[in-house]
């Protein structure tokens, strides 16, 4: 009984022996932590973030004009001058071709 | 064939090398079945424009009867120099009469029209009011431009001293200016007053209605502002007297306020150019066509008050049609370069 009892104590010691040497020589840690899960959240703080202040910008006018035409219409000038219209054409001409 | 427009709140002028066609720009709605009034005026052959039910007297017409008619309300199209807000009437009439006056482009015509600068004592934009125009007048086949109205006055009155001086349009709706140097326009503004403001103000002190005002300060022979003939007028005690009385009072006025604007505008612009010599004032535009109105200017004028020095104060040739022709000129031109 005795010699029973000292026989498995010695393969036990030995099984955990061997293991023990397998484990350092093979197990690497993969670095994880365990962490609690209950982690207090931090609120979210307001900043002001640098914003550029915009320039006006100037944009053409979406031009949508309706014409309204006569549905008759029998207008004659007042006044009709004939002859020759005196310009200084010839002046301006002149003075923009330096 | 070149055309050149004067948009006026008063007359529509255009500008060919051979013609020139005036329109009054003004209108009276008659009231009455419409058949009937149409068949009317037919029989007396007065221009009329019908649209959406309504019969609207057109041009020198309408004026004539709104002096005989007290009634009679005559209708502007345009008002101060720009479209008429409070008139719904003013488009169809406004296309009526640019129809008549410039009719349809024959192929590459082109049309310059003259436009208002802003003006300064009044909260408008003048960009629809161009955006009107240029749309009627493209819808009649042209290629069209605008310049700005004292500029026209400017191509007429200003060529002899190298495009360089002080341009004025003195019109019925409102006074433009511009300070020309070179050809550049260093400043240009407008007041909303003009050939009207005098009319409601006579009328106002006088108790004569405006259009008889506008009438007497248009076709008076007795009108004359210089003062040789102010003192003659000053003895008489009758209602036309008094208004004429009136007009030269208002005329004053008139051309002070221009001047006095002129010279604040002057000094709170930047980069306004130095006038090493003196250089011309010359005014164009209906309101500048009353007898003696260079006395009154020259009256109003003072050198010493004045931010640059002017050589002389020129009343523009035929200052009635210097707008149109200014923009005929420049819409000459511009054929000539698209030819080269």
């Amino acid at each position: 009984m005795a010699e029973k009892f000292v026989f498995y104590s010695l393969f036990l010691w030995q099984i955990g022996f061997i293991v023990g040497i397998l484990l350092k020589l093979f197990y690497k840690p993969s670095g994880k932590k365990f962490v609690p899960t209950a982690v207090q959240s931090i609120p979210a703080v307001e900043v002001e973030t640098p914003k550029a202040k915009p320039s006006h910008i100037d944009v053409e006018m979406k031009k949508n004009i309706s014409l309204q035409k006569a549905k008759v219409s029998s207008v004659k000038s007042d006044e009709v001058i004939k002859g020759k219209v005196s310009t200084q054409k010839e002046k301006l001409k002149q003075l923009r071709r330096g | 064939m070149a055309k050149g427009l004067d948009c006026g709140t008063s007359f529509y002028i255009a500008a060919t090398e051979d013609t020139i066609k005036k329109q009054r720009n003004a209108f009276l709605t008659v009231d009455g079945e419409v058949g009937q009034v149409k068949r009317m005026l037919k029989r007396q052959g007065i221009p009329f424009v019908e649209k959406a039910g309504k019969i609207h007297i057109v041009g020198q017409h309408a004026f004539n009867y709104a002096q005989i008619f007290s009634t009679a309300e005559l209708k502007r199209p345009m008002k101060s120099g720009l479209l008429n807000p409070t008139e719904k009437d003013a488009l169809p009439v406004l296309n009526a009469i640019i129809g008549e006056l410039l009719g349809d482009a024959k192929e590459g015509e082109t049309c310059v029209y003259c436009v208002p600068s802003k003006p300064i004592d009044v909260q408008r934009e003048v960009s629809y009011h161009e955006d009107v125009l240029r749309t009627i007048i493209e819808q009649y086949g042209y290629s069209v431009k605008k310049i700005e109205e004292a500029v026209a006055i400017g191509y007429e009155g200003l060529v002899d001293t190298q495009l360089t001086g002080v341009a004025i349009s003195m019109g019925a709706g409102m006074c433009n200016i511009a300070v020309m140097y070179q050809g550049m326009t260093a400043l240009s503004f407008s007041v909303s007053r003009g050939g009207d403001w005098v009319d409601e103000n006579v009328s106002m002190d006088t108790g004569v209605s405006k259009a008889k005002v506008t009438n007497i300060k248009e076709s008076s022979d007795t009108l004359d502002l210089s003062s040789a003939n102010y003192q003659n007028i000053y003895e008489e005690d009758t209602d036309e007297a008094n208004v004429l009385i009136a007009i030269r009072s208002y005329y004053g006025a008139l051309i002070n306020y221009l001047l006095t604007n002129l010279k604040v505008q002057f000094e709170g612009v930047e980069n306004v150019p130095n006038f090493p010599n003196a250089v011309p004032i010359v005014i164009g535009g209906g309101t500048s066509l009353v007898k003696g109105f260079l006395d009154v200017f020259n009256e109003q004028f003072d050198q010493n008050e004045f931010p640059i020095p002017i050589s002389e104060i020129i009343h523009i040739e035929d200052a009635h049609t210097a707008v149109a022709r200014g923009c005929l000129s420049e819409a000459q031109l511009i054929e000539e370069d698209d030819e080269d």
